[in-house]
Order: C-alpha cells, then sequence, then structure tokens
C-alpha cells in the first residue's frame, strides 16, 4: 500500500542521501509569511539583497508598511498612510528616509547657496512618538503650514501639545542627577518630518535624550533631544545649526510639552523661513545610521563646544576692537591737546 | 486527570522512526500538535512506528522536548530561550526545516521569529548561505542595491 503525505501549500525536496532540505526549498509565501515578517527594517533591506527571489519577497508593501506601523505608531493614522503612500517606493522609502539620522555635511549641496525654496513646501507633517521604557507614552501628528507671513517672519516653533493639554504617564520623578541619567537611557523620541509634495521624510531627533535635567525653579523635568547638521555659511552663526526638541515634563511626570526649535551657533532661534530652508536641506540629504547610541550626545556635545568657542572668539574680537578704540580715542586726544597747547 | 478511559489518546505512547532508523516514543496527545505525524496515525493506525524519512536522530529529541513541555502548558518565554540557547544556527535551521515537515506549527513559530532574530545583525553574505540562495544580480544591481541600503550601515564603515 502506497502512502500518500499531503503537503498542502508545503513543498519539500529531499537528498537522495537523507540529508537536510535548505531553506530555499521551503514555499516562498511561508518564508515571507513567517521569517520576513519578524525582520526589523535593516536585515529586510540585507534580505532582499541576496537574490533576486528575496528582493521580490522583501519588497512587499505589507512588510514595509507592518515595519513602519510598529516603529512608529504615528503613521499609522489616517493622513500620513496617504502620504506614505505616494512616496517612491512607498513605505520602504518612508522607512528609509526616517530610520537613520541625517549625515553630517548633509548641506553641502551642489548649490552652495541654496535659497530656500518656500513653494516647494507649503506644509510639512510632524509624526511624533515618545518611549519610555520601549513602551509608549505618546503619540501624535501635527500639520503645520508655511506659506503665512507669520509662520516665515516669527521664531519657528511646533509645539505637538496644546498649552493646557498634558498626557499622564506613570514614569517617576527623578530625584537626583543618577535618577536623571536613567531617565536618559528610558526615554526615545522620533520626531519625522515629513514633506508630503517633496514626497520625503527625515528624522530630526537624536533618539535617545542628550540631557536631562531639573528646572531649578519649576522643578519641571527638561529632557532635550538634538540633531546637529552642519555644511551652513562657513563662519556665519548658521554654519552649525540644531533641531532642537524639548519635551517638558510636569511635577507628577505628566508631558506637558513637546516642541520643536531650531538654533544656531549664537543660541538664536531661526525664523520660519530660514529653518525651513535648513528642513529643506535636511530633507535632501543621505542618510546614515549613527555608529552607537551615544553618537546623538556625542555630537550635540561637540555642538555646544563649538558655541562656546565661536562665543569667546567674539568677545576676544570684540576686546580688540574696544582697546583700538580706546587707542584710537587716547591718540585723538593727545593731538587735539598738543595742537591747542603748543 | 491523567487517565482517561473513553479517550484513546491521552496515556497512549506513539513510536517514530527517524529517517536515520532510530526509534523514539512520544504521548499520543503531543504527536497530535504535529500535523504530519498525525496524519500518518490516522492512515497508518497507533501501533505501527510511524517512519518520518525527513528528520533524524538528532533534531527529533528536540523536537520532542518541546512538545513534552507544550502538552503541559509549561512553555514560558525563559523556556524557549533556554531551548535556543545552546543551539548555533545552522542547528536551528535544521530544527526549523524538521518542524515544517511535520507541520508543528507552534514549533515552527517561535523558530521563525528565533531565526529573524539572529539574521538581525548579520551581513548580506550570511544571509544568502544561510537561506541557500545563490547571488544572482550583476555587478551593477549589486551596487544599486547596496547604494539603496546605505542609510542601514553603521558609522563609516559598511558592514558586509
Amino acid at each position: 500500500m502506497v502512502i500518500l503525505i499531503s503537503t498542502i501549500g508545503k513543498t519539500i525536496t529531499t537528498d537522495e542521501e537523507g540529508g537536510a532540505a535548505t531553506i530555499s526549498a521551503i514555499h516562498p509565501d511561508i518564508i515571507q509569511t513567517h521569517i520576513l515578517t519578524c525582520l526589523d527594517g535593516p536585515s529586510l533591506a540585507s534580505a532582499s539583497s541576496t537574490c533576486s527571489q528575496l528582493n521580490n519577497l522583501s519588497s512587499n508593501e505589507h512588510l514595509w508598511n507592518k515595519i513602519c506601523h510598529s516603529t512608529w505608531p504615528s503613521t499609522n493614522t489616517t493622513r500620513v498612510r496617504h502620504v506614505i503612500s505616494t512616496f517612491p517606493n512607498t513605505s520602504r522609502s518612508f522607512f528609509s528616509d526616517s530610520f537613520s539620522t541625517v549625515t553630517a555635511n548633509t548641506l553641502h549641496h551642489r548649490h552652495h547657496h541654496h535659497r530656500t525654496n518656500l513653494e516647494t513646501t507649503p506644509e510639512i507633517l510632524s509624526a511624533v512618538d515618545l518611549f519610555h521604557r520601549k513602551r509608549l507614552i505618546l503619540s501624535k501628528v501635527v500639520e503645520t503650514e508655511t506659506v503665512s507671513g507669520w509662520f516665515r517672519c516669527s521664531p519657528f516653533r511646533i509645539d505637538i501639545l496644546d498649552p493646557k493639554d498634558s498626557v499622564e504617564t506613570s514614569m517617576e520623578y527623578p530625584r537626583n542627577d543618577e535618577e536623571c541619567k536613567n531617565l536618559e537611557e528610558e526615554l526615545r523620541l522620533s520626531w519625522i518630518v515629513i514633506d508630503p509634495r517633496g514626497k520625503r521624510a527625515v528624522n530630526v531627533s537624536s533618539g535617545k535624550p542628550v540631557s536631562v535635567h531639573r528646572h531649578w525653579l519649576t522643578g519641571d523635568v527638561h529632557v532635550k533631544f538634538a540633531t546637529v547638521l552642519h555644511g551652513g555659511e562657513k563662519g556665519s552663526a548658521t554654519e552649525v545649526t540644531v533641531c532642537s526638541l524639548l519635551v517638558t515634563l510636569g511635577g507628577e511626570m505628566q508631558v506637558r510639552e513637546v516642541c520643536f526649535q531650531v538654533e544656531d551657533m549664537d543660541g538664536i532661534n531661526l525664523n520660519g523661513r530660514d529653518s525651513l530652508g535648513i528642513l529643506q536641506k535636511a530633507l535632501e540629504g543621505g542618510r546614515k545610521r549613527l555608529r552607537s547610541e551615544k553618537e546623538g550626545k556625542e555630537r550635540f556635545v561637540e555642538f555646544m563646544k563649538r558655541k562656546i568657542e565661536r562665543k569667546e572668539r567674539k568677545l576676544r574680537s570684540e576686546r580688540r576692537l574696544d582697546m583700538l578704540c580706546v587707542g584710537l580715542a587716547a591718540l585723538s586726544v593727545a593731538a587735539f591737546s598738543t595742537l591747542f597747547l603748543s | 486527570m491523567a487517565q482517561e478511559a473513553s479517550s484513546s489518546t491521552s496515556s497512549k505512547t506513539i513510536s517514530l522512526k527517524t529517517g536515520d532508523g532510530e526509534i523514539f516514543e512520544i504521548e499520543a496527545s503531543a504527536a497530535k500538535q504535529m500535523k504530519t505525524v498525525q496524519r500518518l496515525i490516522d492512515d497508518l493506525g497507533d501501533d505501527i512506528t510511524i517512519p518520518l524519512h525527513n528528520v533524524f536522530s538528532k533534531e527529533l529529541p528536540k523536537i520532542i522536548e518541546y512538545y513534552k513541555k507544550d502538552i503541559t502548558g509549561e512553555i514560558t518565554k525563559d523556556f524557549e530561550a533556554e531551548f535556543v540557547k545552546d543551539l548555533n544556527d545552522d542547528e536551528v535551521k535544521v530544527l526549523f526545516l524538521a518542524a515544517n515537515y511535520l507541520d508543528a506549527n507552534k514549533l515552527f513559530e517561535f523558530l521563525s521569529q528565533n531565526i529573524a532574530d539572529r539574521l538581525e545583525s548579520k551581513s548580506v553574505e550570511y544571509v544568502r548561505k544561510y537561506f541557500g540562495v545563490e547571488n544572482d544580480f550583476t555587478p551593477e544591481e549589486e551596487s544599486k542595491l547596496r547604494e539603496e541600503r546605505a542609510w542601514s550601515f553603521r558609522g563609516i564603515k559598511e558592514d558586509e
């Protein structure tokens, strides 16, 4: 009696000598629905580069969609989903745009004097997700128009929460510096700026905070995330700028405020027009993963150092100028008096 | 509660014979979890030693160990972590293929996740070898793919 083993949906090839079959023998659907769905973004990208069959399987929109939504829950809203679907490679290109940070020196472009092209970005979306110990505590999408004079001339600032709103969390208030340091390890923020018309996105957050400290007077906890962007006009205050994201928590560790501003080396918050220019350059720039989790903070610390150096240089040159003026004044007084007296 | 006279499968053991001729015992309720084995039992009866041509004595005991724990409802994250801790990537692959052949769903799902975790920071070449696939891209296609993947490389040195 011949017994047929039914293997619906699964093909198995067996080696004559009884050796094990290879994974390639397993039905592609199985590979896709079981292994590929469990991979994270970079691994899926690697898998897609192995051979053309896996490339086809890995390009499945559904896979990348799932990865985007699980990495950034805020992208699961109607508007964002719609915008992502217009991207050149839909979810996959959105993921590759938003996963890594902008490379340093990204702003060095073919067009050295990039003028903010206000027409190309009439609106930007911000998809923000805040995590504590890998659990989501806040997720929101905000739309910001960029065409009005109000936006262009006032200091650039995007707030995720309304002034009266706050989001409760179960975090404990940090009572000393060590607990602040712990919070640095436990908090993660993702702030993705999406350009619906240009069909590009960029993550302006450093992932991990660059600083956590308690305000001396109010007791609020200020958590700062920052991405440093190089490549502005050399010698100017905007040679290096920083996308600064501040999360403010009140005494009960409720999230009071989450805001985004762009600062230059003089500590001045850029206006809407200039900030938009910076963002446009960042959107067009390359992307690279941070070497380590600490790199975001290291870059920020370096930025602060350069800020101080710049300030000192300015002070020195001002002092020199002062000395020169005093010298000239003394000289002219002396010359004047000799003229009179002689 | 262990012995139920009315149910014919609760305390019975089934004999399984591997492709390399060794015989292992498994409880009938555990065998039920492996659909291929159950089908064979339905066709051949539960008194005969069930032949499993594609599973070998190296992997079957591990599979039996997993399902022994499963029928007592003791599978925890700790158990699963311990289960794969000392296995290398190839051993997990062999178990995965065996679970596929046996149509053992729970183990198959668990091993899929484990394989995905293991492949997480491996190079493209490693993943290729693991899946047993040939690189069928032209050099131009390969460099284009590498460029498209640039966002996933850590630091300056590309991981390859």
